[in-house]
């Protein structure tokens, strides 16, 4: 049993796991059939690589008794005091940026799919007074909702998948050739991107009680992503061809839409859509928890609750103000020079900060011998 | 209307939020959150009249662009 708002490191990948679902089934089967054509399903199996490395430096950089207790404390280990802040300042801005981006996504994504032509604050204000309740609470209260939702988005998700099978055409995702390894090397880069979040989460270092455990939870959440990430892939590219893929503005939403079983079970994207709330619900809340961690390093203040309603008072002018339309969003979600600055922020430069750390603590060590 | 009720929310949240920071002893943090709610009520005010024209990510892609 764990007390003082502290969660595990199994809760951690948990939240993660699940705040990147919203994110990777929108972005991921367009962006990778854009950069991967008939191969772009393979993409997420390059990306886990990435990500296994990724998480593995992480998890040695919390390792140790001298380890710092979070991204926050790595940054002051590698660069001083004044490097800290302005690296926390640089993080803030962009982990709101995201923010208000999954805010807007969410609203956007029920009127484009359920609800056109419906205020975008009918969908803003329910979503951020939810926000606003589970943000003053525990986080752990919060990782015990994700722990739940991932069984049953797991659940749903395998159905979906097996009712997806006979609609799968072989000649959609095959043939895969090694001429098209730069291929699959590009259609990693989207699933880099959203998997990068990763590093956002050890912003909460100091309400993670086991640190020191990351890398026993690698091996197990690569494999799910990858496997989630393939078969949204898989079931998309494979049922509608890659070329229709990237023309569609939501493909996971679209293929739900052509499953019917026989002939008497159909509009299952109700259910999907209902998951979806609950992962955009997730991805925002994760988002938030880390925004009011980096804001209280930043500030220097013992606790995070009292920036649960400037958080939230700037989501809603946020949500509202990050995009005129949703396919302003989209083209920006998009953008190659967006995504090159989310891996460096999220991916190269954590990897940086952790070979600094590790070179500094060596240093130290054979300074005190 | 919409800024009028914004601001009314935030006003209503912030009096409520300095009597938890007061009562459970956080003064230290009082500071911190009112720079943080009064940047909240600084955009809301610059950007909810605008409805997002022209927006944050438009503009963003404009510097860079």
């Amino acid at each position: 049993m764990l007390n003082n708002d502290k969660i595990s490191a199994r809760q951690v990948f948990v939240v993660f796991v699940m705040s990147t679902f919203s994110p990777a089934t929108r972005l991921l089967p367009s962006l990778c059939a854009n950069y991967g054509g008939v191969a772009g399903w393979l993409g997420p199996a390059a990306a886990g690589a990435a990500l296994a490395a990724l998480m593995a430096a992480m998890a040695s950089m919390f390792k140790g008794s001298a380890a710092p207790r979070d991204l926050s404390d790595a940054f002051e280990a590698a660069f001083g005091r004044l490097g800290r802040r302005a690296a926390l300042s640089v993080y803030l801005l962009w982990t709101l940026l995201l923010y208000f981006i999954y805010i807007r996504y969410y609203a956007e994504r029920l009127m484009g799919t359920t609800f056109p032509n419906v205020d975008i604050r009918f969908f803003l204000i329910p979503m951020l007074v939810l926000v606003f309740i589970a943000a003053r609470g525990k986080i752990e209260a919060f990782a015990r909702f994700a722990e739940v939702t991932i069984l049953i988005f797991t659940a749903v998700f395998a159905v979906l998948f097996i009712c997806f099978i006979p609609s799968i055409k072989p000649s959609n995702l095959l043939p895969v050739t090694p001429y098209d390894a730069p291929r699959v090397a590009a259609s990693s880069l989207p699933a880099i991107h959203v998997w990068g979040f990763f590093t956002l989460f050890f912003f909460l270092g100091e309400h993670i009680s086991n640190r020191h455990e990351i890398g026993k939870y690698i091996k197990k959440s690569v494999i799910y992503l990858v496997a989630i990430a393939t078969a949204t892939l898989v079931s998309i590219i494979g049922s509608l061809n890659y070329k229709t893929v990237t023309r569609m503005p939501t493909p996971f939403f679209s293929a739900t839409k052509l499953i019917q079983v026989v002939r008497s079970f159909d509009r299952m994207e109700a259910i999907l859509l209902s998951l979806w709330v609950v992962s955009d619900f997730v991805t925002i809340l994760a988002f938030a928890f880390i925004a009011m961690n980096i804001a209280k390093k930043l500030f220097g203040t013992p606790d995070t609750r009292p920036f649960a309603s400037p958080t939230v008072l700037l989501g809603y002018v946020g949500g509202i103000a990050v995009a005129s339309n949703g396919l302003e969003l989209e083209s920006f979600s998009a953008n190659p020079a967006v995504i090159a600055v989310n891996i460096s922020l999220c991916t190269l430069f954590p990897l940086a900060v952790c070979l600094i750390v590790k070179l500094k603590t060596k240093k130290k060590s054979v300074v005190s011998r | 209307m919409e800024l009028t009720v914004f601001i009314a929310t935030a006003l209503a949240m912030c009096l409520k939020d300095i009597a938890d920071i007061k009562r459970s002893g956080q003064a230290r943090a009082t500071p911190a959150y009112i720079a943080a709610v009064s940047a909240a009520v600084a955009l809301g005010a610059a950007l909810i009249p605008g409805r997002g024209t022209p927006s944050v990510i438009g503009a963003i892609t404009a510097i860079f662009s």
